[in-house]
């Protein structure tokens, strides 16, 4: 069983800057949880807080149902992956990979088993020999993690390994990380800066801001179901526009945003008069160009009219960045195959009401 | 939120030996620097108002009697000033001939050369100042080759010992800390940017010109500390004036030195020792304040 | 207009630069001098101390016998007084390295600051202090305060090997199960160990060549190398002399060389 569990943990620096604030989480038995969130907002700070590297002004890191908070570093059983990757730059490969077996009184034939083992499991059985400084990148990083599971710790911790990475590699990697993590079936916490990364490779994921979780759950539902703006935008690509209720009937909810009038099905909690914004993503917009937009209204979509200020072509999508009149761009996207709108030209997005969701703001 | 009802159980409670080990560590420095540094530095204050007993040794006594015989006597006044003075000479004539070097290496393309010349002058640095001072106490002695030229071309009537002199402790002190001042040097002007020096340059400024106006300004950092450290180390130095001059042109540190070695007196050693760390501190306060308002001027 | 003006720019600048290097080869050449006096002097059949020499010979090698005793004194000096000024400095800068303390700024300036003072004084001070407590000729006195004024070479040294060191390494090593000491035994300590070699040899060749703090504290009990040439060259004035510094001049050069080697050529 090896269960990590955060009980209220804050972390309060001199003169009162409060890096983590009240955050609780429980990470099951094999389970591959992601803390997501921009630069700053304590991710880091919570992962070295469970590594040992931070003492909690408040709250409590449990493993396995044990409070650790005096545990040091190393008598937690916790292997931790580094941003830089750490390779000890005066040992070998296989001297870094057996280095926390040697600590441990292992003798040398189980060690070198051992290190065989891991060599393998990261596919990286030539290097051996090598000092960490002939590696690349991408090698160095299986490295380090081949390090860090040697010795069989009950838990895996991740400090944005991938940033260094370039693109190709970083996908390529995030596959293999999601691999290796399920076969050796160890309970994973990654930190990381890139929603993309948080989204495919995690079994839930915790939103941070500032400090704080925002949301905590599987990727989709994250995605489909953010729980405040700040989510919805830093989870994927949103829209968003605050306004007020100004009227509920039949299910449907009518908000103004200033020059927009949304229309949305999300009426669960949401009384008249209530401040909220309105949210829905590119991929929920269907792109007509005007001439070809039949009048639909009634239906309780919400339909804006504007031309193309910006189009970018990602060779599977088109995003539109379209000017509505409105103040912020629309964004808008669609599969390359479809209306195929160009620069200025003269567009129409609709937005069924079943894809404009409400949060208080 | 967070949703989640975690429930934890007891404590481990392992040892956290963290706070101990940071004091731990941290004792054994500060106990032989507080007791073999900080108390006899303060002993020094204290015995300077001692009073002394022959043989070289002393006796508790709160008295000023020390320091009013050093700022009352003649002696030890001019010799103040005379240190000072031969202070300021050196650290001139460093400047003076140690800025054209430093320039002229830190111009080389070839990065080889200047590893080369930096080479021959740090390597002249490690010499102990006792085997420097006496090979120029032999180069200037009477039968040897510098008065020997000089009577032949006519600048001696004959050839007669130039050690110990004024001129030889000149000679020695700049021969000995030009090294300092080079190096300081070197670091500050290899700091200026060539893309200034070009600009300056392609503006139309001829290089005397973008000398005076860019690369002297910004190397000013350099020639103060240089500087000061030249002059620090040329009022502190014992070997180089006992060596090679005579009684009259020695310095304030080797009067201490004599003080309390030959004469045991302790005291009166301790007090002008005082009074020397008291104008070492203010020239450094004064370099550092010109350092500081360099920092502040460039922002 | 000056008279420069009127010359061909290039010529002149030429010009410059061949005066220039002409000038620092001068320079180099004075900085250069006594050594090579001193190698002169070292190799001559002459009786006197003299440039140019009479003759080579290397008959003033056979005469270091009666330097044993000071080359004895001076080694068993400088090695304890090194050690102990590697191990203060050491352990001060990591201590300051890791760690916050109230009275931190105050340990760096004691580690920093007796290199800083005039040598006289440092020796005057220490006088005073072994005095005042009773204990005064014994060599350890004069390995201690060589210990003290050559406790910075180290703390700086050191201190900046552990700032270039990134923290990270020592935390992968705790994280993998290694303790505090044992990281430091495996991780932090081979790392930095270049600075703490050439630390060591920085102390030990200006221990070595130290005058001043040496004469005052046992000049008259005992003597080290620089004290004995200082005493010959009143009173005997041999040649003698010229070999012995010659000797030291090598082993000097040798020690800082590998120590400037180890530590990262610090001037460029």
């Amino acid at each position: 069983m090896s269960r990590v569990v955060l009980e209220g943990i804050t972390k309060r620096y001199p003169g009162d800057v409060e890096a983590v604030s009240g955050v609780s989480l429980v990470v099951d038995d094999g389970e591959f949880v992601t803390l997501v969130g921009p630069s700053g907002c304590g991710k880091t700070t919570t992962l070295r807080t469970i590594a040992g590297f931070e003492q909690p002004t408040e709250g409590f890191v449990g493993i396995n149902n044990n409070r650790v908070n005096t545990v040091p570093p190393d008598k937690r059983d916790i292997g931790m992956v580094f941003q830089d990757f750490a390779l000890f730059p005066h040992k070998t490969v296989a001297q870094n990979i057996g280095y926390g077996l040697q600590v441990r009184g292992y003798d040398s034939d189980r060690i070198d088993d051992r290190v065989n083992e891991m060599l393998e499991l990261v596919e990286l059985p030539k290097t051996r020999d090598r000092m960490p400084d002939q590696l690349s990148g991408g090698q160095q990083q299986r490295i380090a993690l081949a390090r860090a599971v040697a010795p069989e710790p009950d838990v895996l911790l991740l400090d944005e390994p991938l940033a260094s990475l370039d693109k190709k590699l970083r996908e390529t990697m995030q596959v293999e990380l999601r691999r290796i993590q399920r076969k050796l079936d160890i309970t994973t916490i990654l930190v990381t800066h890139n929603q993309k990364e948080a989204l495919t490779m995690s079994d839930r994921i915790v939103v941070m801001n500032d400090g704080d979780f925002e949301q905590i759950g599987a990727p989709e539902d994250v995605y489909s179901n953010p729980a405040t703006p700040f989510v919805a935008n830093f989870v994927g690509t949103a829209n968003i526009f605050s306004g007020t209720v100004s009227a509920i009937e039949d299910g449907l909810a009518t908000v103004d945003c200033g020059q927009a009038v949304m229309k949305s099905g999300d009426t669960e909690d949401v009384a008249l008069g209530d401040s909220v914004s309105a949210v829905f993503r590119p991929e929920h917009l269907s792109v007509d160009t005007r001439k070809t937009a039949a009048d639909g209204s009634g239906d309780g979509s919400t339909v804006f009219d504007g031309t193309v200020a910006v189009k970018r072509y990602t060779g599977d999508q088109i995003e539109y960045h379209v000017n509505t009149g409105t103040g912020d761009s629309v964004i808008a996207v669609e599969r390359v195959d479809e209306t195929n709108a160009g620069e200025d030209d003269d567009i129409q997005l609709r937005l069924s009401a079943t894809d404009c969701l409400l949060l208080a703001q | 939120m967070s949703t989640e009802e975690p429930t934890l159980g007891e404590s481990i409670i392992e040892n956290d030996i963290w706070p101990r080990t940071k004091y731990l560590i941290v004792s054994y420095p500060a106990a032989v620097l507080a007791l073999f540094f900080v108390l006899p530095l303060l002993l020094l204050v204290v015995v300077s108002t001692f009073e002394n007993i022959e043989g070289g040794f002393f006796q508790p006594a709160f008295t000023f009697e020390n320091y009013v015989r050093f700022f009352g006597s003649d002696l030890f006044q001019g010799r103040m000033i005379y240190t000072l003075r031969v202070a300021g000479l050196t650290t001139a004539s460093c400047l003076v001939i140690g800025y054209p070097l430093a320039y002229y290496i830190a111009s080389l393309d070839s990065e080889l050369w200047r590893r080369v010349y930096l080479s021959i002058i740090i390597s002249s640095l490690f010499l102990t100042f006792i085997i420097r001072a006496f090979a120029w106490q032999v180069l200037l002695s009477s039968d040897s080759i510098v008065p020997t030229v000089a009577s032949s071309l006519g600048i001696l009537e004959e050839p007669v010992a130039l050690v110990p002199s004024y001129m030889a402790l000149v000679v020695g002190m700049v021969y000995v800390f030009l090294p300092f001042m080079v190096l300081t040097l070197y670091t500050s002007i290899r700091e200026v940017d060539d893309s200034l020096q070009e600009a300056s340059r392609s503006l139309g400024a001829r290089p005397l010109t973008t000398f005076r106006n860019v690369t002297l300004p910004l190397t000013k950092g350099g020639i103060v500390s240089g500087s000061m450290l030249v002059f620090v180390l040329s009022l502190g130095v014992y070997v180089l004036p006992r060596i090679l001059g005579n009684p009259p042109q020695w310095t304030l540190a080797v009067l201490i030195g004599n003080q309390v070695g030959v004469e045991g007196n302790i005291p009166y050693g301790a007090t002008i020792s005082i009074v020397l760390l008291l104008v070492v501190g203010a020239i450094l306060a004064v370099g550092w304040y010109l350092l500081g308002g360099e920092r502040r001027a460039s922002i | 207009m000056s008279i420069a003006d009127g010359v061909d720019p290039n010529v002149r600048d030429r010009l410059t630069a061949g005066i220039m290097r002409v000038f620092a080869w001068v320079v180099l050449l004075f900085v250069l001098m006594p050594l090579v006096v001193i190698c002169a002097m070292a190799f001559t059949s002459g009786e006197f101390l003299v440039f140019p020499p009479e003759g080579v010979s290397l008959r003033w090698f056979g005469e270091l016998t009666s330097w044993l005793d000071a080359i004895r004194n001076s080694v068993v000096v400088a090695i304890p007084a090194a050690l102990i000024a590697t191990t203060v400095g050491g352990t001060a800068a990591y201590s300051l390295d890791r760690h916050d303390y109230r009275f931190g700024r105050a340990l760096a300036a004691a580690a920093t600051v007796p290199i800083m003072l005039p040598p006289v004084i440092v020796g005057v001070m220490f006088m005073t202090f072994f005095i005042a407590i009773g204990i005064s000729g014994n060599i350890w006195n004069l390995i201690i305060a060589h210990s003290i004024f050559l406790t910075p070479f180290p703390f700086i040294l050191i201190s900046q090997g552990l700032a270039d060191l990134d923290q990270s390494y020592e935390e992968a090593a705790r994280n993998l199960g290694a303790s505090q000491l044992r990281t430091v035994r495996t991780i932090t300590f081979p790392l930095v160990r270049a600075n703490v070699i050439a630390g060591f040899l920085f102390a030990f060749i200006l221990s070595l060549n130290e005058y001043i703090i040496a004469w005052l504290l046992s000049g008259f009990s005992i003597q080290t190398v620089p004290i004995q040439i200082f005493t010959s060259l009143r009173y005997s004035y041999s040649p003698v002399i010229a070999v012995i510094s010659l000797l030291f001049i090598i082993v000097t050069f040798v020690g800082l060389t590998i120590a400037d080697y180890l530590a990262g050529g610090l001037w460029e």
